[in-house]
């Protein structure tokens, strides 16, 4: 809705309608007279009638709720509380609606007391009309989203909505106080005014866009549509803010010419790359043409007609003539790439130039007669004359070169079949010992110079030559004059007669003697390196990173035949050493282990020789090794392990060492037999001397001498009694060299047990044995037996009477070694007293029991005989626990 | 001849026991206290319960060394601990078969061995004793 009309102008408008359609009244309130005038009847479309007119008679006129409201401003006036106009509506018969204004005056008597009312009618309907399209006009013009505005034709705003202050960013006042002329940008101040002349002749603004300059001083662009009132002079105007539409618009019209701009360039560069294609094609050394499928030639570039010296003229629309001979080929060339699209050959060929030498030319002939812009062949060469010139020269150079070489150590001769002729090469001549001037070139000579041994050899390898007519090649030896014998290399091939039959046998004889002589000698120095590590007797291999066995020598194979299964047997030359190693369990475990990292260590650098000695229980017995792993000098990728035997010396190692120890020992017991013999032996010899010294030295009665008697034969038994001792235990030592064998435990307890059965009925000693662990033992019999035997018998002789006497014995297996525990319920030793000297030779410990002292002596002894150690862990009355250790 | 006024004898061999004695009684005098213990245990528990010395006069032990459990050199030891008193009444020969220097030198070092007699003791020597 355009804003055309002014809301002042409205409200002067209901002013004068207020003076039509008005009626009067006079109400006397003390008779209740109520007079209207015609006008009231006309307005309130009713007639005047002869009945009085009363409250009743209003409220008919109008609605109950209208009523209503009369009759109250009524009884107000008379109260003279109110005299504020009063609009009711009223609808007539005819459905008309009015709105009706009440207008009143009072008037008092002398008294001051309301005497009667005077007022009118008015019919306000326009009124009220224009005042609510007053509201709506205010509303639009201030709500709206468009920029409204009311200016003068005289260059300033008068009124500008919400919208205009919001966008522009200038307060009303601000835009009200100055010419808008100076908000417009300056180059739109020229058409703003003719556009505000063309308004002052009454015309309408219509799409008239200027741009406003906001407060932060961007513009913006405003569409207008604006009326004016040439009366008043002033311009009801409606913008819009298109500046996103003028910015997308420009931007639009700056993407159009950018577009325009690249496709001209793109135009121009097509432009330029053609030219420079051509002038490429042109200028370039490479010579181009093009020929259509029928193999006529469309087009040369100028290099090509340099190069054939033929004129695109002279070659157009006909066949590639200028190739000569070559012509037939290019053309098959042709038409083999005929039915590839894209499909290209490379080719070389020699030509005649238009002047008639030859020149050779290379190139490249494509098939692009499918292609939608040549439709042709594409054959662009360059002439390589100077390159193959060279190139022939080279190979005529190394032509002579070789021929110089064959002067040089080879010979030939050739062999007419029909005639039998021989000729021979001067170089042949001189191999066989002869010279040329000599005259023995004939196939008799030839034949009796070739070494007896090789006749047949040759002969077969003649006769082999004739029957397939293949080319040969053999050695064989010749006996010259002088007896010297030389190898020769003999290459035969034929030429042949115009039927096909053999002419010649061409023989070209090289003497190799000197390459054969090198050949054996070296074939005898690896011979005699062989035969010198296969006479050695320590087993040599060869082993590489990998862990592969490249070599070995024949002791090595041979160990593998004579001793069965071995480490050695499972890695013969070819099997791999480390994975064989890897895989070794038991008895060979730990030498597996130790050669790989033997191995290792040298390859590595850590080392450069690792050695590890090992025993093997072979079929003869157990046998001692040496492995040695060293650097194979020659080649650093593998290394050497030899193995050799080193028993007898390690015999003599060990020997010693056990010689060492056996006298240590022997000292030991030396000392502990001169303890004895000081001790133990005079004991009853000085008894002896003492009783006979008194037989000697007194006259004794008959009972003093029988008393002393008795001592003498008591001494001397217990003197032989010692000696027997002492000859046991050295008879215990003489033990140590009986043959080992497996000792099964269980039986050798059951058969102590049945041995001294008395014993054990007497005692009631119960024996319980676990040998789940470890039950047999390789070990000399009578040494275990005895250890066992002293051991029950001493659990026997100090049991507890308090408890039923058990032994226990268990074997045990630790870090390899034997265990065996020997555990009673006796009475037990009193070890911090008696720790030193429980294993002492006639040590005892209880008088009340018999003893002599020598049970434990001799379980100790030949414990270590049998090289093992054993402890004592015992409490008095608690028993005894004996742990025997055997090493392995 | 300055006598003593007993003799004990600690020896688990009989046999000794019976000859030292028969040689005291021969060669000595016949009246003198002997007292043979076999058992040292015996012997030492004697000597802790004799304390009468009336006269002053001396005892003498003669003392084995090699004895099961309780050996001569631990009846020594025992003897060092006791009190005065006793080990002053005794004069101790020890009496062994060995002829070990060892042994006899760990004797000599005892101060309350008088001497170290090697066994068997025969008359001359033990009338040497005394005079």
């Amino acid at each position: 809705m355009p804003m055309n009309a002014n809301f002042e102008e409205v409200q002067e408008g209901v002013q004068t309608q207020t003076k039509q359609n008005q009626g009067a009244w006079e109400l006397d309130f003390s008779t209740g007279n109520f007079l209207w005038s015609v006008e009231m009847f006309n307005l309130l479309h009713c007639h005047p009638s002869s009945n009085k007119i009363t409250q009743g008679f209003i409220c008919d006129l109008f609605s109950d709720s209208e009523g209503v409201k009369i009759i109250d401003w009524f009884r107000s006036l008379k109260s003279g509380l109110e005299i504020k106009p009063l609009d009711v509506v009223f609808v007539s018969d005819a459905n008309i609606q009015k709105h009706i204004r009440w207008t009143a005056g009072i008037f008092r008597d002398t008294f001051g007391k309301i005497q009667k009312a005077i007022g009118t009618v008015q019919d306000v309907t326009t009124f009220k009309d224009d005042e609510t399209k007053l509201v709506q006009y205010k509303h639009f013009f201030y709500g709206s989203n468009d920029l409204n505005c009311i200016a003068n034709v005289h260059g300033y705003f008068e009124k500008v909505n919400q919208k205009f202050t919001d966008l522009l960013g200038y307060s009303e006042l601000d835009l009200v106080e100055n010419s808008f002329l100076n908000f417009i940008h300056p180059d739109d101040i020229a058409g703003t005014l003719k556009e505000i002349e063309k308004l002052k002749g009454g015309a309408i603004t219509l799409n008239f866009c200027n741009r406003y300059r906001k407060k932060n001083g961007d513009y913006v662009w405003l569409d207008w549509t604006s009326k004016p009132d040439t009366a008043s002079g002033k311009l009801y105007a409606i913008a819009r803010d298109i500046t996103e539409r003028i910015n997308y618009e420009n931007n639009l019209v700056h993407l159009n010419e950018e577009l325009e701009n690249k496709v001209a360039q793109r135009t121009k560069e097509i432009e330029f790359r053609k030219k420079y294609y051509e002038a490429i094609i042109t200028n370039s050394n490479e010579a181009i043409m093009t020929l259509d499928v029928k193999g006529n030639i469309l087009y040369q570039s100028p290099t090509a007609a340099k190069i054939t010296g033929y004129s695109e003229k002279e070659l157009l629309n006909k066949e590639a003539s200028f190739l000569g001979k070559s012509l037939l080929m290019f053309e098959a060339h042709l038409n083999e790439l005929k039915r590839n699209e894209g499909a290209s050959m490379p080719v070389e060929f020699k030509i005649k130039h238009k002047k008639g030498q030859d020149i050779w030319i290379e190139g490249n002939i494509i098939n692009r007669l499918q292609s939608k812009n040549i439709k042709a062949y594409i054959f662009n060469f360059n002439e390589i004359t100077h390159r193959k010139e060279s190139e022939i020269a080279l190979r005529q150079s190394e032509l002579k070169l070789k021929k110089a070489q064959d002067i040089a150590n080879f010979g030939n001769w050739e062999l007419r079949i029909d005639t039998g002729e021989m000729i021979w090469s001067e170089v042949a001549c001189r191999i066989h010992g002869f010279l040329k001037t000599e005259t023995k070139q004939n196939f008799s000579t030839w034949i009796s110079l070739i070494h007896p041994d090789d006749l047949n050899f040759v002969i077969a390898n003649i006769k082999l030559v004739q029957e397939t007519v293949k080319p040969i090649s053999f050695p064989y030896r010749i006996l010259l004059k002088n007896k010297s014998v030389r190898y020769v290399n003999l290459d035969c091939f034929f030429e042949f007669d115009s039927l096909g039959g053999i002419q010649k046998i061409n023989g070209i004889v090289n003497d190799v003697t000197d390459e054969k002589q090198a050949e054996k000698e070296m074939l005898l120095s690896q011979m005699f390196t062989r035969g010198v590590l296969d006479s050695l007797t320590s087993q040599i291999a060869v082993i590489d990173k990998s862990g592969l066995v490249k070599e070995t020598n024949k002791a090595w194979d041979a160990f593998r035949t004579v001793n069965g299964e071995t480490l050695l047997t499972r890695t013969e030359s070819g099997t791999n050493f480390i994975e064989i190693c890897k895989n070794q369990k038991y008895s060979e475990e730990e030498t597996s282990h130790k050669a790989i990292e033997g191995i290792n260590a040298v390859f590595k650098n850590k080392l450069d020789e690792y050695q590890y000695e090992y025993p093997l229980n072979l079929a003869n017995g157990v046998h001692w090794f040496l492995m040695r792993i060293t650097k194979f000098k020659q080649d650093k990728s593998m290394v050497v392990l030899s193995h050799g035997d080193i028993t007898q010396r390690k015999i003599a190692e060990l020997l010693t060492k056990k010689t060492a120890n056996d006298l240590m020992y022997r000292n030991r017991e030396l000392e502990q037999f001169a303890y004895m013999v000081s001790h133990n032996l005079r004991a009853p010899v000085a008894n002896l001397i003492g009783l006979t010294d008194i037989l000697i030295h007194n006259n004794l009665s008959d009972d003093k001498v029988k008393e002393t008697t008795k001592g003498l034969f008591k001494s001397a038994n217990r003197l032989d009694e010692v000696i027997k001792d002492l000859n046991h235990i050295l008879q215990v030592r003489g033990h140590a060299n009986e043959k080992k064998e497996i000792i099964y435990f269980d039986k050798l307890i059951k058969g102590i047990e049945s041995s001294v059965s008395t014993l054990f009925d007497n005692s009631n000693l119960v024996v319980k044995t676990d040998f789940k662990a470890i039950n047999k033992h390789l070990i000399v019999k009578s040494y275990l037996h005895s250890i066992f035997y002293n051991l029950i018998i001493n659990s026997i002789k100090y049991r507890s009477n308090l408890r039923q006497p058990l032994v226990e014995i268990k074997t045990e297996v630790n870090n390899k070694n034997l265990v065996i525990r020997y555990k009673d319920n006796g009475i037990g030793f009193n070890m911090s007293r008696d720790k030193d000297n429980v294993f002492g030779l006639y040590k005892r410990f209880n008088p009340e029991i018999e003893g002599k002292g020598i049970g434990l002596y001799l379980v100790k002894l030949q414990v270590e005989l049998i090289g093992g150690t054993i402890k004592l862990e015992s409490e008095p009355d608690k028993g005894a626990e004996f742990i025997i250790e055997i090493m392995n | 001849m300055n006598l003593p006024e007993r003799f004990i004898l600690v020896d688990d061999d009989p046999i000794n026991n019976l000859i030292i004695e028969h040689q005291i009684k021969t060669k000595i005098s016949t009246d003198i206290e002997i007292l043979s213990f076999e058992s040292p245990q015996d012997g030492f528990d004697y000597i802790t319960s004799y304390n009468d010395s009336k006269t002053g006069a001396q005892t003498v032990l003669f003392l084995d060394l090699n004895m099961p459990i309780f050996s001569g050199w631990d009846f020594l030891e025992k003897l060092e601990n006791l009190d005065h008193k006793i080990t002053n009444q005794l004069t101790i020969y020890v009496s062994s078969s060995s002829l070990d220097n060892r042994d006899i030198d760990r004797a000599n070092k005892i101060d309350l061995v008088k001497e170290y007699l090697i066994k068997p003791l025969t008359a001359e020597r033990l009338i040497g004793l005394f005079n």
